[in-house]
């Protein structure tokens, strides 16, 4: 088997939430030993649960994410049944150091220095710890550090709090989705799309950085800003507003030269099919698929400008025809005959998907106190180096062990006094909330 | 101050999106792109508005001048024979290749992987794709929407009684080129170390099915307890959480619950609210009743303050709340000045503007901040200083359509 393309690549994770986590994880499939360190102190909300120790009744109470347990059940360490957690997290491993106290520091500049890079997105708790870049590069001058803020590190929103769609509106994505009729009140800051972007321009950045390490052996510091990274997935939005003055809104589901291009109800309780028109040619392909009404004979929809200007007539028509089928049939009937379409698929359909089943999009892992599950994982198919499920995501503090007795050094008699002292642990205190 | 990528170069046969983000970011890192674009019209991007003063024409287009900063441009047409021909004999010398054709297109025409790893062992091969190069959906057509719909979290974004709802423009497929930067940056070091390139695979369907665009965290609670989210769910939080009206837009802002509400009521200047008997109970926090009652405490503070003093005022209380800000706003805004994000790029068609800058800000590395090329801007320089062909080799081939 070839070497991964980052074997031999070991990072520091002190990243929290999803969108840090999510670019960890890329990293972590492609072969870096990526260490999450954890705090038995300090429970960071979103990331190994959103409570340490919700109460057994309230978890089906707490929404898809908050109460994302293994049939509901917390267990007796819900912090390694998290959902949410367990969804990025394999083949990382877990560490704790509380980085609060000064032995906590120490351990980490320990760690730093036999590492290649330190990634955090919590800059400022970071610094307050005298963990900084500049803290770290006199540990080690050729070290890496990226941190990811929502606005960036320096600056005047520095510090500004908030989850990946807080700074999705300070870059303009809120303005540019949501209903057209009543924006932008209805629109769905749950939906964060700007969360796996930070992830993947993680994975290129630090790609970039040990490129350049590689050619001039020097380290550096990457102030990576969630804003200013996202910008560029609606640069086009920007252009138009810096050549033209205009400031884009929300289309909708519509486009400013497709049509039809919509969303649509079918046969079902809330299941909806989307069509895309780019061409004649295509829009031929639907009349045809649709048996070739008598209305989509009508001149009014006969070219793609018309059809533009007719869209709710068109798409009422459309509705009429998807709303007697199902979604996953009109799929496979519009595909067949090259129209762009797809089912508005829930997860239980993404589960069972034939083609993502059939790619080997998931693996069947057993987790030591999660049970066995099924895990969707693959990202990317690569021929030499593919992606693996090398273990799975791991409990809080499981590799204790390894990180402070086989890396660091640390004797079996030091390794119990920090045990004492709560730097070492596989337990959030039973009383933490 | 140096790219990163230095001599590291890359031939791109994408177009439209995904594929085309994926080289821009190349491109930023340092990596020389000559992209590819049929004789005929370039890229059909070019034909997308929103255009240049709103006049349509090939190279005002701000959707192809967003995506294709600082590559080169030669058309060439490579479903000819000697366009393919030549487009091996550039990838000869490539790091880096990167197509979007329907799967089987590239093999068909002599420019799969298979082609160009018999002249280019090291080459890393990177196949852009709505659906992937196999399964059962590998012929399926596609569309940003499509791609949400199928992909990603459509089913949740919206409000329960209306139809599921878009992101913005190109969301998804931009992400499925973000990652696509990725996977080829690791297939490069993977070949540089070992001198073998590879294919990589990406397929826009699944990275929005595997992203954390709600996705996948849903996907593994529905795995772990069968709970399928809806668009219903967004209404779980605890208020005031949402979006509200101020003096001069909206905001939204997450700041209720035992996590927050302290810290909304510090903002607003009113402490004691958090031990008001009205407030302070599990079941108050909880309360429809309740949360218009702080409503009316609430919306009349939000009124009297501008985006830019909630801003600031959510910022200074630890507050997670930020005003929805419009491109105006953004081209006017104090932080991404203060950063020095926006930079001027002088493009002989639209002239000088201020376009998105780095996407990540790096020490040492410089990103690479240039012009989208007009179209078939390079064909000389690349076909006649680089491949050698003779000027009227080059008016050969465009009279037979080649370039």
């Amino acid at each position: 088997m070839p070497k991964l393309p980052l074997d031999g690549i070991r990072i520091v994770d002190m990243t929290a939430v999803i969108g840090a986590p999510y670019g960890m994880l890329l990293l972590a499939e492609m072969g870096a030993e990526v260490v999450r360190v954890e705090s038995l102190r300090h429970f960071t909300s979103t990331t190994r649960g959103t409570m340490a120790h919700p109460p057994k009744e309230l978890v089906p109470t707490m929404g898809p994410i908050g109460g994302g347990y293994p049939d509901f059940d917390p267990g007796d360490r819900p912090w390694n049944r998290f959902a949410l957690f367990n969804c990025h997290a394999h083949n990382k491993f877990s560490m704790t150091a509380d980085i609060a106290t000064a032995k906590g520091q120490a351990i980490f500049k320990e760690l730093v220095n036999v590492s290649d890079l330190v990634v955090d997105n919590q800059t400022n708790f970071m610094r307050s710890f005298g963990l900084g870049y500049d803290d770290l590069r006199r540990v080690r001058p050729d070290l890496i550090v990226i941190a990811i803020s929502g606005t960036g590190a320096e600056g005047p929103y520095q510090g500004a709090r908030g989850y990946g769609g807080h700074f999705e509106n300070l870059m303009g994505h809120a303005w540019l989705r949501g209903y057209p009729e009543d924006h932008p009140i209805s629109i769905t800051p749950t939906v964060v799309a700007s969360d796996p972007a930070s992830g993947a321009a993680l994975a290129w950045s630090a790609l970039a950085a040990l490129e350049y390490r590689e050619r001039t052996g020097q380290g550096q510091y990457i102030d990576m800003s969630l804003t200013e990274m996202y910008a560029h997935h609606v640069g086009s939005a920007y252009l138009d507003y810096s050549l033209n003055g205009r400031v884009q809104r929300t289309m909708g589901n519509r486009h400013p030269s497709m049509a039809p291009h919509g969303c649509y109800r079918c046969r079902g309780d809330d299941r909806w099919v989307v069509i895309t028109v780019a061409t004649d040619e295509q829009w031929l392909a639907l009349r045809r698929a649709m048996g070739d009404p008598a209305w989509a004979k009508d001149r009014r929809f006969a070219d793609p400008f018309r059809r533009l200007r007719c869209q709710d007539l068109l798409d009422r028509h459309i509705g009429e025809w998807t709303s007697q089928r199902e979604h996953l049939e009109v799929q496979a009937t519009l595909q067949k005959a090259g129209v762009p379409a797809g089912a508005v698929m829930d997860v239980s359909e993404i589960f069972r998907d034939p083609h993502l089943r059939e790619r080997g999009f998931y693996r069947r892992v057993e987790h030591p106190e999660a049970g066995v599950h099924d895990y969707g994982f693959q990202f990317w198919k690569m021929s030499r180096t593919p992606v693996e499920y090398r273990r799975p995501p791991p409990l809080l503090g499981e590799h204790n062990e390894y990180f402070y007795r086989e890396l660091l050094g640390v004797t079996a008699e030091e390794y119990r006094r920090l045990e004492a002292e709560g730097q070492i642990g596989m337990d959030y205190p039973p009383d933490m909330p | 101050m140096s790219h990163a990528f230095e001599g590291v170069t890359a031939l791109d046969m994408t177009s439209g999106v995904a594929g085309p983000f994926c080289t821009k970011v190349l491109a930023g890192l340092g990596v020389e792109v000559i992209k590819i674009e049929r004789p005929r019209g370039g890229d059909p991007s070019r034909h997308h508005g929103s255009f240049y003063r709103d006049i349509p024409h090939w190279e005002t287009s701000t959707l192809f001048l967003d995506l294709n900063m600082g590559k080169m441009s030669l058309t060439l047409d490579v479903g000819t024979s000697e366009g393919a021909r030549i487009a091996r004999e550039l990838a000869k010398s490539a790091d880096i290749v990167v197509e979007d054709f329907k799967p089987g297109t590239a093999d068909r025409l002599g420019v799969g992987y298979g082609d160009l790893e018999a002249i280019n062992q090291r080459v890393v091969y990177t196949s852009v794709s709505g659906f992937g190069q196999t399964g059962p959906y590998r012929d399926y057509l596609g569309s940003d929407m499509v791609f949400y719909a199928t992909g990603g979290e459509m089913c949740s974004t919206g409000e329960p009684d209306r139809h599921p709802v878009r992101l913005a423009n190109y969301v998804i497929s931009t992400q499925a080129g973000n990652m696509a930067a990725a996977a080829t940056l690791m297939a490069y070091r993977a070949a540089r170390t070992s001198g073998v390139g590879q294919h990589v695979d990406v397929s826009v369907f699944e990275t929005a099915a595997s992203s954390v665009d709600r996705r996948l965290q849903h996907l593994m609670c529905y795995i772990y307890n069968g709970r399928i989210a809806t668009r219903a769910d967004n209404a779980y939080a605890m208020y005031p959480t949402g979006v509200y009206a101020c003096a001069d837009g909206f905001f939204h802002i997450v700041g209720g619950g035992t996590r927050f509400f302290h810290r909304t009521t510090a903002m607003l200047g009113m402490p004691e609210l958090v031990d008001d008997p009205r407030f302070n109970t599990t079941e108050a926090l909880l309360s429809q009743e309740r949360k218009e009652e702080f409503d009316a405490i609430f919306v009349p503070w939000a009124f009297s303050k501008t985006k830019a003093e909630i801003l600031e005022a959510a910022r200074q209380h630890k507050v997670y709340a930020s005003p929805m800000l419009t491109t105006h706003d953004i081209f006017h805004d104090a932080n991404f000045e203060a950063r020095g994000f926006f930079r001027e790029v002088d493009h002989p068609a639209t002239g000088r503007h201020r376009y998105p800058g780095p996407p990540v800000k790096m020490d040492r590395i410089e990103w690479r901040v240039a012009p989208a090329p007009l179209l078939g801007e390079h064909n000389r320089e690349i076909l006649v200083q680089r491949l050698g062909y003779s000027l009227a080799d080059l008016a050969r081939l465009r009279q037979a359509g080649v370039i």
